[in-house]
């Protein structure tokens, strides 16, 4: 039996610009951690050489290509396995059909793959393992996403995330001093917008806006090195003000990356004296990340009493095969 | 005197400012990473370097958790592999001395774990050769390092590299390193809520 972890992750500046057709005329960056919820994948040899595989949905099937699911089809076939596997999925905090905006498919898929190899004996090093996951869920499946979040699963820890003109994606670990990472924590609040959205159709629309957002794009991508110099300063006011920006710019990328509910829980936690905020992901729903002052945070949860408080920490391990036996 | 006991200080120092910190930092990332997966830490050394992974191994066992141990955190997982005497002399003894570290990390190793392999030359075939059976066994490598790297330094995912051809040097910087990543994580974890 395998069991491959793999954690989610959380965006803070540059979204959007993990498009190619965006970073093939502009370099696009991204600044994201992963934290310490993750997709646990278990793989187990089936004595009948049927394929099984468990998700909010149960596939029994003789070969890859009945596979329902596209991801897990890809996947397979991708490693190629043809039969004789039970594959159970698991997540922290699970995406039922709808998508967190944390990168969920992206880690499901990176941990799939990782965990397939290691049940044929392999070891994928995680450079590879994106780029295979990007293959699959990108070229063969056609989802409408970037590459942010299959870098952000395979490597994991705090980076700035470099797509460049030629193609070439460079994942640059950003290292903070123990203090640092503990104060940068302690002014994040995560709520569960309660919403739960397709993330695809808003993503598709944003993928056909690019030409025509271009501009609020570049200027997206040119926020990443700003986020990440007021990070090196331990300046959390202006990184609030710096989410805030790249949030207002994001909902310009497509209509339905905020609704009234959005905006209301984030007025509310603008006025209860929060630096800044956004929908983490592809919008529309999911998470809300909050960045404000320690000593503002019980105000903020006392005005956002009715949207559940996820706490979470950091984390810096990418996808690993925890479990092999 | 004066001078002899300053240029000794001097040389360590100098050296000390030669090694990159940003191959620290991920090595820190690396043990940080095995430390939230549950994984284990193996630490091997001879002589000198024998002596800096037993202390290293004890520092992350135990000093993190402060002077009293009594912090309430998760543990690290670490254990040096030159500690056990019977072990170490059986594999010498029947196999030869080449296969002392690389055998008894088969015993335990899982894909979530890290080597720290400590040799001044980077050459010590007992270490390239359980080096080699950690990449086997898709174990992620600290190499801490000295003189010109030797074989040691390519083979390493985090290459702590301390080029100096003296031992005393090199060991004394190892030491170094290794107290500044103990203290890293004696701030870096918290008492668990």
């Amino acid at each position: 039996m395998i069991i491959s972890q793999t954690p989610l992750r959380m965006s803070f500046v540059g979204g959007g610009t993990d498009f190619e057709d965006f970073y093939q005329r502009y370099p696009g960056r991204v600044l994201s951690t992963t934290i310490n919820k993750y997709y646990y994948i278990v793989l187990n040899p089936r004595f009948d050489g049927l394929i099984e595989v468990r998700y909010s949905k149960i596939e029994t099937v003789t070969s890859p290509d009945q596979i329902e699911h596209p991801l897990v089809r890809e996947a397979l076939k991708e490693a190629g396995i043809e039969k004789g596997i039970d594959i159970v999925s698991l997540s922290d905090l699970p995406a039922r059909k709808t998508g967190t905006g944390l990168g969920s498919s992206s880690s499901f898929t990176v941990g799939l793959l990782n965990g397939l190899y290691a049940f044929l004996g392999k070891y994928i090093p995680p450079e590879i393992l994106a780029e295979k996951t990007c293959q699959i869920e990108i070229e063969k499946v056609k989802s409408p996403i970037g590459k942010q979040d299959q870098y952000a699963a395979a490597f994991g820890g705090l980076n700035q995330i470099t797509f460049n003109c030629n193609g070439k994606i460079e994942v640059e670990p950003i290292y903070l001093t123990p203090k640092l990472k503990e104060d940068f924590q302690n002014h994040l609040l995560l709520f569960f917008t309660g919403i739960e959205r397709l993330a695809n159709p808003i993503l598709a629309e944003q993928k056909q806006n690019i030409d025509k957002k271009f501009e609020f794009l570049k200027k997206m991508s040119d926020m990443v090195p700003i986020f990440r110099s007021a990070l090196e300063n331990g300046d959390f006011k202006k990184m609030g003000e710096l989410l805030s920006q790249g949030w207002l710019l994001k909902k310009e990328l497509a209509s339905a990356i905020s609704n009234p509910k959005i905006d209301e829980m984030y007025n509310l936690a603008l006025e209860a004296g929060a630096w800044g905020g956004k929908i983490l992901g592809a919008g529309g729903g999911g998470f809300l990340l909050v960045m404000a002052s320690p000593e503002k945070h019980s105000k903020i949860k006392e005005v956002l009493n009715k949207y559940q408080l996820i706490p979470f920490r950091f984390s810096e391990s990418g996808s690993k095969i925890v479990f092999k036996n | 005197m004066e001078e002899y006991i300053k240029n000794f200080f001097q040389e360590l120092k100098n050296k000390i400012d030669e090694v990159s910190w940003k191959e620290i930092a991920r090595a820190i990332k690396i043990l940080r990473s095995t430390y939230e997966n549950g994984g284990r830490i193996y630490l091997i050394g001879n002589g000198g370097s024998a002596a800096v992974a037993s202390h290293f191994a004890n520092d992350l066992n135990k000093t993190i958790l402060g002077h009293k141990g009594d912090k309430k955190a998760k543990r690290f997982q670490a254990m040096a592999l030159c500690d056990n005497i019977p072990v170490l002399t059986a594999w010498a003894n029947d196999v030869g001395f080449e296969a002392v570290f690389s055998e008894q990390l088969k015993n335990f190793a899982q894909d979530k774990d890290t080597l720290v392999a400590i040799s001044s030359s980077g050459r010590s075939p007992n270490i390239i050769k359980a080096v080699k059976s950690a990449k086997i066994l898709h174990l992620s490598v600290i190499g801490l390092i000295g003189f010109d790297g030797g074989e040691l330094l390519p083979l390493s995912d985090a290459k702590i590299h301390v080029p100096s051809f003296s031992y005393a040097i090199v060991e004394s910087a190892h030491d170094a390193i290794c107290h500044l990543i103990t203290t890293y994580f004696e701030e870096s974890i918290k008492d668990e809520s």
